[in-house]
């Protein structure tokens, strides 16, 4: 491409020069003809005039032809042109040619008609060249006109010798123009392929090693300019492209969903959070519709606001998943005029946790007035009559004791909760095998599960590696956990305490043949007061699992359960390898 | 010339039929939780707001009349937009059925009486996840999401038998609340016809990428022949 441009520029110059030398040549030939025929006339002419002083004696003397005629002769002798002679009036005196070949009737030849009214003239003819003088008297009287005939090949030079010398130099002169416009034009055309070469590469974003041309002048300084321009450029580039990725990296790693909408109505940016928001990848959303991707006409209703150059803000709950979204959209009329963005803030978690706490709140105010209303009862009858009567009185006073007991329970487990929650419970950490934190749980509970009916099966592998615990509250774990598979399994069940390993960590559990639990409650029994079974509100605080799973979780482990309705459950942790 | 014109105003109606079914999905979640909450204000508004929802059906059902009539559409354009007046008059009933909850919720109103309101909550949630994603595979004429979205009522159905097997259970044990279990029975029909439409719509977005018109199997519907007007 770059040898292109070169012959584009070089092949015209070429051709100038060489038409140039072509006509210089050629008019040069032409010139030199004329020049050389202008000379010979001149030559001729003076001889005519040196034949007509030669010749004027012998006008009107007695012999006047022969003489004139011996002259002719003479003179066409030794010159080898022809001599003829005429009188005043134009009619044949003498020539040196024979009798056919003279002039006829000279006297209308335009050269005589020259000669007798300016003394001399010239005439070129197809093939001779004619020359005349008018023969005159010391005093100007013409007496005669004297007629040469010259060949023309006399007058004219011949060019064949002028014509190849010209050929030979045109030739020589081309040859030295081609070669030395070739140096030149490389020469000025080489810095402007390197400049082309180094501009080219700025415009695929190289600003960086460019080649620029040193030389000649007037280029350098366009280098130097497009220098500074390629190094400003590459400087605002950098910069630009440092605070595109600043703004990526906000807009990717913000929790808040950002999508802009053009104004035809199509997305033009979307953020991983957004994405994340409306299930939609990056891919799929840019440039479809702002419905596509929102959805929900509530969101297509606050953009549409927001297109209308009119801020809004709203906060709702939507979809199947039951997202609570602070949604603000908000029209960008100076920084990309025409387009909306639209920001979300999912607050769905937050809502929930409130929930939670409202539920917490609810259910302990709940847990609290079951046995106080029951105390209330009892000890309105107590007061209405029932102190009379001793033995009733008692077994209302042990009833009343039950349930100031259960009530110190509830409080006793919501202050270990908080306190376990808040990280506030000293946990002593020892290496401990695994059998010596199952056995005390065991013997603790033997009793209990044979007054249930049930039995209860400790399985316990001595070679198990120590883990790192607290002795007494990883016991009391256990113990809350056979606690509850007594509360759900039928007489006649079995419960087994055991523990296996599993890679660095020791999985204890405690099985039961129990009614099982629902697939729908598996993930909420860790909550605090959930008891699946709403109908046994008997049977406990609904905090120990909660509990427990605080402590497990405390001593870096993980509680989870495995349960089939009227199967069983099985009740997992693990504590890590000491 | 009328090329444009045509992928214009189709991309402009599926817009419109998204935001039909948003419509719909919002008004069975708003009636679900109107109930939950025994909410008869919300109520009401679910009722009345199912106004909306026919005119929205009524105005894109005339603009595809409109393209049928000016832009005489072939192949699949064809299809996409028969397929469109199919799946609004879809829409349209499931917003029936979503005012049907709306109107048994006014008729309950502050009767003490449980409802199963967890199961129903769930199968409300998953009938509007599954129209939800039955209306991003129409859209996107994603075939195989068409195909698997059916599967997914086995859940609803499930659901639908518990709360039919708890129902039965509290009418035999208390036969003064048959009037009370009658009307939660049909609030989870509702629900579970809706799952049923959207396997329908789904039928359509395989009939406009193949040019197929199949019939879903969804197996479990032993009273699929009813015709439920509400």
């Amino acid at each position: 491409m770059h040898r292109r441009i070169r012959w584009r520029i070089a092949l015209p110059y070429i051709g100038l020069l060489l038409l140039t030398l072509l006509v210089v040549t050629v008019g040069t030939i032409q010139y030199i003809r004329e020049r050389e025929t202008e000379l010979r006339e001149t030559q001729y002419l003076n001889l005519a005039q040196r034949i007509a002083t030669e010749a004027l004696v012998f006008y009107g003397t007695v012999g006047e032809s022969a003489s004139l005629a011996q002259i002719a002769e003479h003179n066409a002798e030794i010159l080898g042109i022809a001599v003829t002679f005429l009188d005043s009036q134009g009619r044949l005196l003498a020539s040196s040619l024979p009798l056919d070949e003279q002039p006829e009737a000279p006297s209308q030849l335009s050269v005589v008609h020259q000669a007798r009214a300016e003394g001399q003239g010239t005439d070129i003819s197809a093939n001779q060249m004619l020359a005349a003088a008018s023969i005159q008297e010391p005093d100007g009287q013409p007496v005669g006109i004297v007629l040469l005939q010259v060949p023309l090949i006399d007058v004219q030079i011949n060019l064949q010798p002028i014509r190849s010398l010209a050929v030979v130099v045109f030739l020589i002169a081309s040859l030295a123009v081609l070669v030395l416009a070739l140096i030149v034009w490389d020469r000025t055309l080489k810095p402007i392929e390197t400049l082309t070469i180094a501009t080219e590469q700025m415009g695929s974003g190289n600003f960086k090693n460019l080649n620029f041309p040193e030389n000649p002048q007037e280029l350098s300084e366009l280098s130097q300019a497009l220098q500074e321009m390629a190094q400003h450029l590459g400087e605002q580039i950098e910069a630009l492209s440092s605070e595109r990725a600043t703004l990526s990296a906000v807009l990717n790693q913000m929790t808040d969903g950002v999508i802009i909408a053009n104004d035809e109505g199509r997305v033009e940016l979307l953020n991983p959070a957004a994405e994340r928001l409306f299930q939609m990848d990056e891919k799929s959303g840019l440039g479809r519709s702002v419905v596509e991707v929102l959805r929900y006409h509530q969101l297509v209703d606050l953009w549409r606001t927001a297109k209308s150059g009119q801020r809004e803000s709203t906060m709702l709950e939507i979809g199947p998943r039951h997202m609570f979204l602070q949604v603000i959209g908000i029209p960008l009329k100076t920084s990309l005029p025409g387009s909306t963005m639209i920001l979300f803030q999912d607050l769905t978690q937050l809502r929930r946790l409130e929930t939670v706490r409202r539920d917490f709140i609810s259910n302990v105010s709940h847990e609290l007035r079951t046995p106080l209303a029951s105390l209330k009862a009892l000890a309105e009858t107590l007061q209405e009559g029932a102190l009379e009567d001793p033995p009733a009185a008692r077994r209302f006073i042990l009833r009343m004791e039950t349930e100031i007991d259960n009530l110190t329970q509830l409080v006793n487990e919501l202050l270990e909760l908080s306190r376990i929650e808040s990280g506030k419970v000293p946990v002593s950490f020892h290496r401990i095998q695994p059998c010596d934190l199952l056995r005390p749980a065991y013997e603790r509970m033997t009793l209990q599960v044979e007054r249930a009916g049930l039995e209860l099966h400790l399985d316990c592998q001595q070679e198990l590696p120590a883990v790192f615990a607290d002795p007494d509250r990883i016991t009391q774990v256990l113990i809350n956990l056979v606690h509850n598979a007594i509360k759900f399994t039928p007489p006649g069940g079995k419960i087994t305490l055991s523990a296996y390993r599993d890679g660095e960590q020791i999985v204890f559990y405690v099985k039961d043949t129990g009614v099982g639990i629902a697939r729908k409650d598996l993930n909420r029994i860790f909550e605090r007061f959930y008891k699946a079974d709403q109908a046994r509100t008997g049977g406990g605080t609904g905090l120990g699992l909660s509990i427990a799973r605080h402590m497990i979780e405390s001593h870096g482990g993980y509680i989870w359960v495995e349960s089939d309705e009227e199967i069983g459950s099985t009740f997992y942790f693990t504590l890590p390898i000491a | 010339m009328p090329r444009q014109t045509l992928d214009r105003e189709i991309h402009h109606l599926q817009d419109e039929v998204l935001l039909l079914g948003s419509m719909v999905e919002q008004a069975m979640l708003n009636a679900i939780d109107a109930l939950k909450r025994r909410d008869t204000a919300a109520a009401k508004r679910v009722y009345n707001d199912d106004e909306l929802i026919n005119e929205k059906r009524y105005a894109i059902e005339n603009r595809v009349l409109i393209l049928f009539a000016t832009q005489q559409p072939i192949a699949h354009d064809l299809r996409l937009l028969a397929a469109i007046m199919e799946v609004i008059t879809e829409l349209e009933r499931m917003g029936d059925y979503a005012k049907g909850i709306a109107k048994i919720t006014l008729k309950i109103g502050d009767d003490e009486t449980p409802i199963p309101i967890r199961e129903i909550s769930r199968m409300g949630d998953l009938a509007v996840g599954m129209l939800h994603r039955a209306l991003s595979a129409f859209i996107a004429e994603d075939v195989n999401m068409a195909h698997r979205i059916p599967q997914e009522d086995d859940e609803i159905d499930e659901l639908y038998n518990q709360v039919y097997r708890k129902n039965v259970a509290a009418m035999i044990a208390n036969p003064e609340i048959i009037d009370h279990s009658n009307l939660i029975m049909w609030v989870v029909h509702n629900i579970e016809r809706m799952a049923d439409r959207v396997t329908n719509i789904c039928e359509r977005t395989i009939f406009i990428a193949t040019g197929e018109l199949i019939e879903i199997d969804d197996s479990d519907d032993e009273w699929d022949d009813d015709e439920d007007e509400d």
